[in-house]
């Protein structure tokens, strides 16, 4: 039961991450490959929906799913790191100021 | 299970890959700040993926929990990545912002003195320290008061830093006030200068930004058209009445029909001659008055026909006047009279009109008076006079000349003319004024 609480709470606040992402539409702006990096935000979101819905029904499809989505979520954010960090810079992305 | 655990040891190595990439990039891009949260971030999901390995490959099931405590961190070091980069881009912007002004700042070539409540000096551009002969460190330590230049009024009168600094610091600012600047004591350079004061809530100065631009050039110009026109005037006045003196000494019995027409022709060119040394000597006069008050519209065209009364018999001018009931009041110089006098004059003389049509009309927030008469019609250059364009008086020859000296005394009161000509095919004049309570 214990961790069926988590797992509600995590959905909530994955949930407030993404109002927070709505609200602050300048990331969309500002944000250098601002689409690889929430669709990997995106495909955490669904993870932990799948998480939630494994305890209800269709588990091992559901907790498959979670992982799956989980992956692709994390090749993603490894993509967009080597896009900001690994290659050339670009004029689009800020520099850093250390 | 096998697949759960396959998938996770992916998504570790993918975690391990994206921190590598992170480190082997860390001084290409973004703060400090960002790259340790986001390294925070993918470290998080490192640890998770080994641990969901762990925990489906049965080696330690016990893992559950700390695994499902780990992944709620997730979100918030999310949000929290989110949140910090936001930051990272309004800092970086205000450090562009600050170094496009503080550009704009230096390469202004209008001084600009930033000072705080006391007068004490903030902030000043090069162009400033050039203007008043100090470096920035020494125009730190000092106050208006130290420095060594001769501040001079509009009147070339030299005057103390403790007038200029009433007058700077007030709370209701300054504009186009005309100073000068003697760092030698001997050359003036002038200055327009303009101080804007911000206040605090309470009312009280905050800071005073003030700026000087430089208008030495503007102001020789205007000296050398003040001395060229003092001159012209003043021969051609003397020039203009020896010509008239000897003209009148002519006897017109002992002269021939035609050397008559001669004198009168020549008479009637020394007329105008002296129409135009009138106005240009109210025009001077009209430039340097500059008291704006109420006036009766009506009244003062009233009085404008009466000045040229002489001229309307003389000619046998027909003056039709229509004007409202109440008073329809103006906030002009009282040299503003001068506009309608020598417009109707210019009309009867140069026109050679015999009918005028006076009417005053109100315009929403404007005055209209319409001078409309039979007059002959203006030629296009004339025209152009009132449609804003430079006038050289190359071209139209006197009446030109006239036309001009109206619209500048038009523009001293804010007042616009246009030139229309109507159905009638008169000729109309309608001059705008604002109107006041």
């Amino acid at each position: 039961m214990m961790v069926e609480e988590l797992e509600v709470v995590l959905l909530l606040l994955g949930i407030f991450v993404l109002f927070f992402i709505i609200a602050n539409k300048r990331l969309k702006r500002d944000l250098p490959h601002y689409t690889l990096l929430v669709s990997a935000f995106l495909m955490y979101l669904l993870s932990w929906i799948f998480t939630n819905l494994e305890n209800i029904m269709l588990y091992e499809l559901l907790n498959l799913l979670e992982h799956t989505v989980q992956l692709i979520g994390t090749v993603l954010i490894a993509v967009w790191c080597w896009k900001i960090f690994g290659e050339k810079e670009g004029k689009d992305v800020p520099h850093s100021d250390d | 299970m096998f697949h759960i655990v396959m998938i996770n040891l992916s998504i570790s190595v993918a975690a391990l890959i994206a921190i590598l990439i992170l480190i082997k990039g860390w001084s290409k891009r973004f703060k400090k700040d960002t790259k340790l949260i986001l390294s925070f971030l993918l470290l998080l999901i490192l640890v998770h993926g080994i641990l969901n390995v762990f925990e489906w490959s049965g080696m330690a099931p016990w893992i559950d929990q700390l695994g499902d405590l780990i992944e709620n961190l997730e979100p918030l070091i999310w949000v929290f990545f989110f949140y910090v980069y936001l930051k990272e881009v309004d800092e970086r912007k205000i450090k562009r912002n600050e170094k496009k002004y503080r550009e704009l700042f230096e390469s202004l070539k209008t001084g600009i003195i930033v000072q705080g409540a006391d007068g004490e000096i903030l902030s000043v551009n090069p162009a400033a320290q050039k203007i008043l002969g100090l470096d920035m460190e020494s125009l730190k330590k000092q106050s208006l008061r130290d420095w060594s230049v001769v501040f001079y009024n509009n009147n070339e009168e030299p005057i103390g830093v403790d007038e200029l600094q009433v007058l700077w610091n007030s709370k209701e600012g300054v504009e186009g006030e005309i100073i000068g600047i003697a760092d030698d004591g001997k050359r003036i350079k002038w200055y327009s200068v303009n101080a804007v004061p911000y206040l605090t809530e309470d009312g009280d100065i905050e800071r005073v930004i003030t700026s000087f631009e430089d208008i030495t050039k503007t102001k020789k110009a205007e000296e050398k058209k003040n001395f060229l026109n003092t001159m012209i005037r003043q021969d051609l006045a003397s020039k203009f009445s020896t010509i008239r003196g000897y003209m009148e000494l002519m006897d017109e019995e002992r002269l021939s029909k035609k050397d008559l027409s001669y004198l009168l022709g020549g008479l009637e060119r020394s007329r105008e001659v002296d129409e135009i040394l009138q106005l240009a000597t109210d025009l001077k006069e009209v430039e340097e008055i500059n008291y704006p008050i109420k006036y009766d519209a009506v009244k003062m065209i009233q009085h404008a026909i009466d000045d040229i009364s002489n001229i309307i018999e003389e000619k046998n001018i027909k003056v039709e006047e229509k004007y409202s009931d109440h008073k329809l009041m103006i906030h002009v110089d009282y040299s503003f009279e001068k506009l309608f006098v020598h417009l109707l004059k210019t009309r009867i003389q140069l026109a050679r009109c015999d009918r005028i049509r006076i009417k005053v009309e109100e315009k929403g927030n404007h005055l209209c008076v319409m001078i409309e008469d039979n007059g002959a019609d203006l030629p296009d250059e004339v025209k152009d006079i009132f449609s804003g364009k430079m006038y050289d008086g190359r071209t139209s020859g006197a009446g030109g000349v006239l036309y001009y000296m109206i619209r500048e005394i038009a523009e001293h009161n804010e007042a616009d003319i246009e030139v229309k000509t109507p159905e009638s095919g008169w000729t109309r004049f309608e001059v705008y004024m604002k109107r006041v309570q």
